[in-house]
């Protein structure tokens, strides 16, 4: 019979103190907040209480056990959300085993020994439980921004002859070269003959995005359509000219809604031609 | 050496490149359609490229070349059906086919042709 009686008594007699001791400890050299951490520390120190009740072998399919687990689920994610580092999240539960060892006092150590062998286990067990939480929950995180960096070049088709590219926040060349790709494709896919390059919402405008965008120009009048540029903002207007790019050959609106129409316009013209 | 069917219809000239040339053929090929363009002195010239895969640099300089002489001879030159992986291949190159005039389509070439015959009538 493998318990935890005189851990367990311990922990109760020292129940304060060891929640302070352990909170100054994993707090110590950062700027978390105190009270998240007071209010994780007594929660994941109850369950560890209510877990050790049970026998050691049996630990792992009680109730109490997987209430903890539980707990431990959303402790370890929200810090991967949060921008903890690794070594914050993994020493949160090696921290609640020193601090626990502090309050031995050394008339005890003997007695307690065995019954810490078993204990130092199941701390560990956590512990990489935990750790193993914080990095799917990162993994995660992963996936899904390279879901959106996957994404974020919609294609809206505004008529037979006319597609729309928003171009969003920061043109870096591996963007650049994902929007040229996707660009080309819709264009051909659609036969379209005209597309609006929106650059509205575009953050930063230096010599590559620039770049990339004289580069996608270029190549959609390659495969025969034609790009026009809308919404460049008055900074960007100031540094295309500091750098001397040259976008003389390419047709810019103000608006997004007068390219349209002009795009329209010249639509209407083919369309009267070729009839 | 393969030879590339070169068609005449509505005073149109069309030629479809469908595989990948040599640069001898490339060659033969320009000298075959200027000739061609020569004798029946068509409006156009429309290059289909639409089942090439890959353009590599001396192709696309012919074919820059190829615009100037047809235009010299008083034709048009259009290029059609450039796949968007050639183009931007060529792009990354910076082989810029700037003074051809390309359309996406055969048919679009051949509408532009044949609606600017009727615009001069």
């Amino acid at each position: 019979m493998k318990n935890f009686e005189k851990i367990k008594a311990l922990v109760h007699k020292n129940k304060e103190n060891i929640i302070n001791h352990w909170v100054t400890a994993v707090t110590s050299n950062s700027s978390i907040d105190k009270t998240r951490e007071f209010d994780d520390c007594s929660t994941i120190l109850e369950l560890v209480l209510q877990s050790i009740e049970h026998d050691y072998n049996n630990i792992s399919a009680s109730q109490s056990y997987s209430l903890l687990e539980k707990e431990l689920h959303s402790f370890a994610s929200f810090r991967a959300l949060n921008n903890f580092t690794p070594t914050q999240t993994a020493n949160y539960l090696l921290e609640f085993k020193r601090t626990i060892y502090t309050f031995v006092s050394d008339s005890a150590r003997e007695a307690l020994a065995e019954e810490f062998i078993d204990f130092n286990n199941l701390i560990d067990d956590l512990a990489v439980l935990t750790f193993q939480i914080y990095t799917d929950a990162r993994e995660e995180t992963i996936v899904s921004q390279a879901y959106a960096l996957e994404h974020d070049t919609p294609i809206v088709k505004i008529s037979q002859s006319l597609l729309l590219m928003p171009l969003m926040g920061i043109i870096d060349t591996a963007r650049a070269q994902k929007i040229i790709e996707s660009l080309l494709d819709a264009v051909v896919e659609n036969q379209a003959e005209i597309a609006i390059l929106d650059m509205t919402a575009v953050a930063t405008f230096d010599t590559h995005v620039a770049n990339n965008i004289l580069k996608t120009i270029s190549a959609a009048k390659m495969v025969g359509t034609k790009v026009i540029l809308s919404g460049i903002s008055p900074n960007a207007a100031m540094t295309i000219v500091k750098l001397g790019v040259d976008l003389s050959q390419v047709e810019t609106f103000n608006t997004l809604e007068n390219a349209i129409s002009h795009a329209n316009e010249r639509d209407g013209l083919s369309l009267r031609e070729a009839s | 050496m393969k030879k590339i069917p070169i068609l005449y219809l509505n005073s149109i000239l069309i030629a479809s490149i469908q595989t990948e040339l040599t640069d001898e053929e490339v060659l033969s090929f320009q000298s075959e359609l200027l000739k061609k363009n020569n004798k029946l002195m068509a409006k156009g010239v429309i290059i289909d490229v639409s089942t090439l895969d890959v353009i590599d640099s001396y192709m696309a300089k012919v074919l820059g070349d190829l615009t100037t002489m047809v235009k010299l001879q008083g034709s048009a030159f259009l290029l059609c059906g450039v796949k968007p992986a050639v183009s931007s291949t060529l792009v990354d190159m910076g082989m810029m086919l700037t003074k051809i005039d390309t359309f996406l389509s055969l048919e679009k070439a051949f509408n532009f042709l044949t609606s600017n015959d009727r615009k001069f009538q």
